[in-house]
């Protein structure tokens, strides 16, 4: 029985490596980039922390995400964010090549890139009701707020509740769950 | 087989369809409409790709590690490495860990029985298979008495499983002794990742689990979780399909503390207690005529251990790790009375030295405490043995050219009371001519001393209509193997990623059983003595590969190929080899399709080959294995399935001592809900 079986079943897997190889060449697809997932989650924490009426300029304005630096998202940040309300306001995802200019925003994303400047951009920043978001060690270590990093093939997030209590924001509890807790 | 044939042929026609509306919708970026999939879920919005959507814990459960930045590590591996990941876990239908292993390529699972299994790779397959060397968390599985793993002893809350890493070929440098063919590390989640409440049910037709787990917080850095694991296994059916009475319950339970007091510290506090009762069939020896009997008995496996490990990182490319733990094994039924206490304490260190070498080294101390409780089957002269085992390590890479070529050098220097002093040394080559390709070369040398019951011991078995007896010795020596491996990875397409080893091994004195003149008449007992008088060759490899179709759709496939060629032994001496040349499947192949078919709801499909096990004359079958996953909640999900779909049972090997009498995998139909909150 065993004998018989092997050269059916050595066709049969010839003609599926051979329509799988022919479907991955036609489909071309792509993983889930970086990019997006990690909007996603800035996406996330903007729906998950409490901001005090005081953090916008007036009852209009709308909800600013500030970039430092070059967009190490190639755009996904402005897509993700596309339509969608914060704190009951519309969205706007705002660039700035240098922290010095940069003001009336509620969510500062600070790329690895940008850590030689890393310290002066969170100066801008400390004791506001402002979200800092970066991606490496020194920015927490610089008293960011929040950091996302991938770690076993997901991405993960960091917090540092002392930052986000000197900010005046309030994070849910969902959010802390979720979080790794980060003290300095 | 023709059945078999048109259902996977149906199931790719399935996901081909499914594909063609995905890979249409998705085309050039834009937003995706409704899939046209026969199951459209209303909660599939118009901007079906917008991963804002997704609810928090899922989006951290987004494989974010690309085919790309996967194969970049792994490609930094001049070994033969595969990862069987908590997702490839949870999109499973398999309830076991060795199970479990059936996802990585080229390991060669077969289930005994309901509590028995043998697990190998590359050959070498056995109910208690010691060239493998399988660590759970750290913590070596190895039995000193019979070696090999108990597998019904190895169980966790599967949801906390982190990863299963799988070695194929030697790792005997990094790791000791038993790493000969290969290296499995069972690996839990951290306690951080495990908070709240988890609660799992399972049912099937053959076995029911029930998990629950609570994480918590104790401190700002200090997360832990507890957890209990009840299951009851069915007795599997006999070859005539009637029941073979191994029917089981298992019970566990356990906890893991993680303190995280700075980015760069780990300390990690871990125990586990686990007790299964098993009924198993036996034959066991009469002192008169009929001189034996063949019966079910009652079996208990107990375990437990208690770890703590202290990882530092003090830079990036540097950090050490120091690991103590206990591990206690008892083994009860009529004919075996074991226990054993392991005392084991492992330091390794990794740094940089200079722009062009990372060294890593190590010490290590082992204490193996084993009881023997004399019956009529087991006994030794010496009830009690104390085993130490010193070990110490070094290996270095030495970056021959930036990025592309690397040289990996290293030995294991090891004492044991058994052998004495063993070396194994082993030197690996890498070349990674671009990203998208890399290929390695190694050399290596590992040995498998012998357990206890080669060593020491004296059985009274069964052998035929003949009793023999067993007897150990004290001067067996270790099986040797000394492994050429060539290997190659390559990345052609962003969404394709393939992997080719082929491998030669060569084993030295290797295991065999010599008879002597009857040392009774009635009944007729032969004696047999231990020693290691064959060698042998094996050569083959493994080809797998991945491919993404979309971000919906991934597929798996890889296919192993094993030729062995042991010595004959020498008739005249009545010899008789331990190791068959068929022990293992010549040909094994498998694919499996992980699709989404909705946000909310997977579909996962495999096909499985395994080839023929000559030596228990076990046929070659095909597993066809279904299910879908649907989480109707970011707390709640379902998942139903059949494994072994179009096969009533079949048998997957074969018994030669101890583990009860070989009985068939059937085919099971499952449901599982897990909630997590």
């Amino acid at each position: 029985m065993g004998d018989r079986r092997r050269p059916t079943w050595v066709r049969t897997a010839a003609a599926i490596t051979a329509l799988t190889l022919a479907l991955g060449s036609w489909c071309g697809g792509d993983e889930p980039a970086l990019a997006r997932v990690e909007t996603a989650f800035i996406y996330n924490f903007t729906q998950f922390v409490e901001w005090p009426a005081a953090a916008f300029p007036g009852k209009d304005a709308p909800f600013v995400v500030a970039i430092v630096g070059e967009d190490p998202f190639a755009g996904a940040l402005e897509q993700a964010m596309a339509g969608k309300l914060a704190s009951g306001r519309p969205i706007v995802v705002r660039h700035y090549a240098s922290a010095e200019r940069i003001e009336g925003y509620q969510l500062l994303f600070v790329p690895e890139a940008q850590d030689d400047a890393v310290a002066a951009i969170l100066a801008k920043a400390a004791g506001r009701p402002i979200l800092t978001v970066g991606q490496s060690d020194a920015f927490m270590r610089g008293g960011g707020a929040v950091r996302l990093f991938v770690e076993d093939g997901h991405m993960k997030f960091q917090i540092d509740p002392d930052v986000v209590d000197a900010s005046k924001l309030k994070a849910s509890a969902k959010l802390m769950k979720l979080a790794r807790i980060y003290r300095k | 087989m023709y059945r078999q044939v048109m259902a996977a042929a149906t199931v790719c026609a399935l996901l081909f369809l499914q594909a063609v509306a995905r890979g249409a919708a998705g085309a050039n970026g834009v937003p995706a409409t409704q899939p046209a999939a026969p199951v459209a879920s209303p909660a599939v919005e118009p901007n079906g790709d917008d991963l804002t959507q997704l609810p928090l814990e899922d989006l951290m459960n987004v494989e974010v590690t690309s085919v790309s930045k996967k194969m970049q590590s792994i490609s930094d591996a001049p070994a033969a490495v595969s990862v069987i990941s908590a997702d490839d876990i949870s999109r499973s239908n398999y309830s076991t860990i060795p199970d479990l292993l059936r996802l990585a390529p080229g390991v060669d699972v077969a289930q005994i029985n309901s509590f028995a299994w043998g697990v190998s790779v590359r050959g070498l397959n056995n109910e208690f298979a010691n060239s493998l060397l399988v660590l759970q968390d750290g913590r070596s599985l190895y039995n000193s008495l019979s070696g090999g793993v108990y597998w019904d002893t190895v169980d966790y809350v599967l949801a906390d499983l982190d990863r299963i890493e799988v070695i194929r070929g030697p790792g005997a440098t990094l790791w000791g002794a038993n790493a000969v063919n290969g290296v499995i590390n069972i690996i839990s989640k951290d306690s951080r990742d495990t908070q709240g409440w988890l609660l799992s049910l399972r049912g099937s037709n053959e076995d029911s689990d029930l998990s629950a787990r609570y994480g918590g917080r104790l401190s700002d850095d200090t997360t832990y979780r507890v957890y209990l694991k009840a299951k009851y296994t069915n007795d599997f059916d006999d070859a005539r399909g009637d029941s073979a009475g191994d029917d089981w319950y298992g019970l566990r339970g356990g906890f893991r503390i993680d303190k995280h007091p700075s980015d760069d510290d780990t300390f990690t506090l871990q125990g586990d207690l686990g007790d299964n009762r098993i009924r198993q069939a036996t034959t066991v020896i009469l002192p008169m005529a009929p001189f034996s009997a063949f019966t079910t008995v009652g079996r208990n496996d107990a375990t437990s251990n208690l770890l703590g490990r202290w990882d530092h990182r003090s830079g990036d490319d540097s950090d050490f790790s120091l690991q103590v733990y206990y591990d206690y094994l008892k083994t009860d039924y009529t004919t075996t009375l074991y226990d054993q206490n392991t005392f084991d304490i492992d330091f390794h260190d990794r740094l940089k030295l200079g722009q062009s070498n990372e060294l890593i080294w190590g010490l290590g101390y082992r204490l193996v405490n084993s009881d023997i409780h004399p019956t009529l089957e087991l006994s030794d002269s010496l009830p009690t043995r104390n085993d130490n085992l010193f070990s110490a390590f070094v290996q270095d890479t030495f970056t021959l050219q930036r990025e592309r070529w690397f040289l990996t050098i290293g030995s294991k220097f090891e004492h044991n009371d058994y052998t004495g002093f063993e070396v194994e040394p082993s030197a690996r080559l890498l070349w990674k001519p671009d990203k998208q390709n890399s290929f390695w070369a190694a050399v290596s040398r590992a040995v498998s001393p012998p357990s206890r019951i080669q060593n020491d011991v004296r059985v009274l078995t069964l052998f035929g209509p003949t009793e023999t007896e067993i007897i150990g010795r004290s001067n067996e020596l270790s099986e040797v193997l000394v492994a050429y491996e060539l290997g190659y990875r390559a990345q052609p397409a962003k969404n394709i990623s393939i992997d080719l080893t082929a491998f030669y091994n060569h084993y030295d004195r290797l295991q065999t059983l010599h008879a002597g003149a009857p040392i009774s008449t009635t009944p007729l007992i032969i004696p047999l003595t231990w020693g290691n008088q064959i060698n042998g060759d094996t050569f083959g490899g493994e080809v797998s590969a991945t491919l993404r179709l979309s971000d919906m759709w991934r597929l798996e496939g890889s296919y192993s190929l094993l030729e062995t060629h042991f010595a004959s032994p020498d008739p005249e001496n009545l010899t008789t080899a331990i190791r068959d040349n068929g022990s293992a499947p010549r040909n094994q192949a498998q694919i499996h399709s992980y699709l989404d078919l909705t946000r909310d709801l997977q579909f996962n499909a495999g096909v499985s080959y395994v080839g023929r096990v000559p030596e228990f004359n076990v046929p070659g079958y095909v597993s066809t294995d279904l299910n879908l996953v649907w989480k109707p909640k970011d707390s709640l999900e379902f998942s139903a399935g059949v494994t072994n779909l179009f096969d009533n049972h079949h048998p997957e090997f074969g018994v030669t001592g101890g583990q009860g009498v070989a009985s068939e995998v059937p085919r099971t139909f499952y449901a599982q809900v897990t909630y997590n909150f």
